[in-house]
Parts: C-alpha cells; structure tokens; sequence
C-alpha cells in the first residue's frame, strides 16, 4: 500500500480531486475564502495526515504542478502582449503607477518585518507577497525564503483585495478608473483583478496589465535588496 | 536549421494533416523549449533571478520581435492560465510544515499582509493619478501655445 502512495501517481491523483472538491465548494458556497486552492490544499492536508503519509510522499506527484509553473508564469507575457494598444496609450502612468506600487509594496512590507523583528527568512518569504503567486513563490524561493508561507500571504492579500476593492476606491477617494485598476492589480494581483473585471472593462484591464508589469519590476526590485 | 525549426514548430494559420493534437505539442514544446533556455540563463545568472521570470521576460521580447505569433502557443497558454489555480494547491499544502512559525507570528503575518495592502493601493492610484493630471495640464499648456 505505502509502495503504491509512493508513486508520483498519488499526488497527481490527490491535487486533480482536492482541486475538483476545491471548485465545487467554491461553486456551490459561493463564499470567496472557500476557494478552489484554499480548500484544495486544506483537502491535500487532511488526507496527508489522516492516513498518515509524509510531505515527501505527496511531492512525488505534487512536484509535477509546481514545475508547471514555469511555463504558466511565462505565458502571462501573453496577457500584456494582448494589450499593447492600451499599454502604449497609457505607457507613462502605468510605468510611473507600477513602479510606485511596487516599491511601496516592498518598501512597506520590509519596515513592518523589520519593526516586528521577524527573521530574514520570514522577510524573504513576505518582500514579493504583493503580486501574483506564481512570480512570488519563485522569488521567495530565490532569496532562501520559505514558498509555502509566501503563497499564503499572496492569497491572503489577493482575498482581501477581492473583497475590500470597492471599499478602497471609496476610501482614497479614486475617480480615475486607469488609476483604481491599476492601484487594484498591484495591491492585489489576480485575485483583485477578477474584481476589478466586475467594476468595469477599463479597470479589469488595467488592473490586470498592472499584475504582469509589478509582477515584472518586482523581481527586478527584489533582487537588489 | 532554421527552416528545420519552423518546419517543425509550424506556421500559424496553416491547418496541416494531424491536426489539434499536433498542435497542442507543437506549442508545448515551444513553451518548454523556452523554460529550458530560461533555465539555463538562471543558472548561469550571477544573481538569483527566477527562471520563470526570465522565461515571461524572453516570451515577451520573442512576441514585440513577433518571432513568435500569439496564435502559435494560444491553446496551451489558455489552458495553463484556465488551471493556474490548481497549479499551487501542493505549494499552498506544504505550509503544513511550517504550522509553528505561522503560529508563533500569526499577528505580525496578518497585519504586514493588511496594512500593505492598503499602502500599496493608495500609492499606485495616487501616483497614476497625479501622472495623468500633469501630463493633462501640459497638454493644455502646449494647446494653449499652440493657439
């Protein structure tokens, strides 16, 4: 039995059903924190340790999604491509807007580790916790950070931004729909910007332009520190 | 050897014996081609710089140079973006290993993660904001110069 939970067909077979259930709830609930990887992951855990299996067991297969990254991070070079009208018309606020988000974002999150004293590895983990999960967990991993916390703090964020959006608009007093999506994408990349769609055509776009470029300053950012 | 890559890689548009299934590979095999010359660059890279990073960066040049055309990798790019959800589930799991570190340092975790948030969403609208104003007014000033 433990020769067969092994195999990399296990975990597989584990992220594709807990990935499933995941959906379903989510579907089903409609509650945003009930999402397909909240509750995936949760399902992948409480299998793990009811039947008493090890991390490393479940990498086997688990490994083969994460790898699968790479390839999916590349091809959101596709979603800016596809808006290279609006980029070129709006080049300047975006690239002034970007840049702005990220090293606040960066900026805000390294004063706050460093004033509640938390560790270099947990710093690592936070610094790129801004933008979308897939360029954050593989700039966590490159600074020696743990990647498991930072999806945890992308997806936290991300959930907040979804559903506090429409409240920030208001709060900061946003009137320029350019501005609010990019303001929403690079707070809370792709999570946000599913939110930003609802609000209208120009914020969804924008917010989602803004998740690909702060995704892209970020790494350049993050290296120098 | 460049004509047996586009050979092989195909030209868009040009529906050939074999069809869909062909396709999808054609495409894979550009994507994964390119993660592996990404790869590479990460490794020789002095600095650590992902190669996921490097792999979007190199796609985005290879598609302004429209070296390659949207429509060569389109189906599995959609796919991979369709499933991306699914593709951190045994990233976000193995946070099981570190249930500790997140307990010990639940308050400060949650209150960078908020307070950021709004930070960031303020300095970004407010920035692009102030961008669009000025750039508005000198029109205006040019306009004016104009007339």
């Amino acid at each position: 039995m433990h020769e067969a939970v092994a195999s990399p067909i296990f975990g597989i077979a584990l992220t594709l059903l807990a990935y499933l259930l995941g959906s379903y709830v989510h579907k089903k609930t409609g509650v945003v924190v009930l999402n397909a990887v909240i509750v995936g992951a949760a399902t992948v855990v409480a299998v793990l340790v009811i039947f008493d299996i090890s991390f490393e067991e479940f990498s086997a297969g688990g490994d083969l999604f994460t790898m699968l990254l790479t390839p999916a991070t590349a091809c959101m070079a596709v979603n800016i491509y596809d808006k290279r009208e609006l980029l070129k018309k709006h080049w300047l606020p975006i690239v002034v807007g970007c840049v702005t988000g990220v090293v606040s974002s960066v900026g805000s999150v390294w004063l706050m580790c460093r004033a509640f004293g938390l560790g270099d590895v947990l710093t690592d983990s936070l610094l790129p916790k801004s933008v979308t999960t897939a360029i954050a967990m593989a700039l966590s991993e490159a600074r020696n950070g743990i990647p498991s916390i930072t999806v945890a703090a992308v997806t936290m964020t991300g959930q907040l931004g979804f559903m506090i959006a429409p409240f920030l608009i208001r709060l900061f007093r946003v009137r320029n729909p350019v501005a609010a999506g990019l303001g929403i994408g690079a707070c809370s990349h792709a999570m946000g910007t599913s939110k930003a769609l609802e609000l209208g055509e120009t914020e969804g776009a924008m917010s989602s332009l803004s998740m690909g470029m702060c995704g892209l300053i970020t790494s350049l950012l993050v290296l120098f520190l | 050897m460049f004509r047996v890559l586009r050979a092989l890689l195909g030209e868009p548009g040009r529906a050939k014996k074999g069809g869909a299934s062909v396709k999808i590979i054609r495409q894979l095999a550009i994507l994964f081609a390119l993660c592996f010359v990404s790869l590479c660059i990460e490794k020789i890279l002095p600095i650590p710089f992902p190669a996921s990073v490097i792999a979007m960066i190199l796609l985005l040049v290879l598609l302004f140079t429209k070296v390659i055309r949207p429509a060569q990798i389109q189906e599995t790019s959609d796919f991979l973006m369709v499933i991306l959800q699914m593709l951190f589930i045994p990233a976000a799991a193995s946070i099981m290993n570190y249930v500790g570190v997140i307990r010990d340092n639940f308050v400060p975790l949650v209150v960078v993660c908020v307070v950021s948030l709004f930070v960031t969403f303020a300095a970004t609208a407010y920035a692009v904001q102030l961008t669009m104003h000025l750039m508005a007014k000198r029109q205006g000033k040019g306009e004016k110069r104009d007339a």
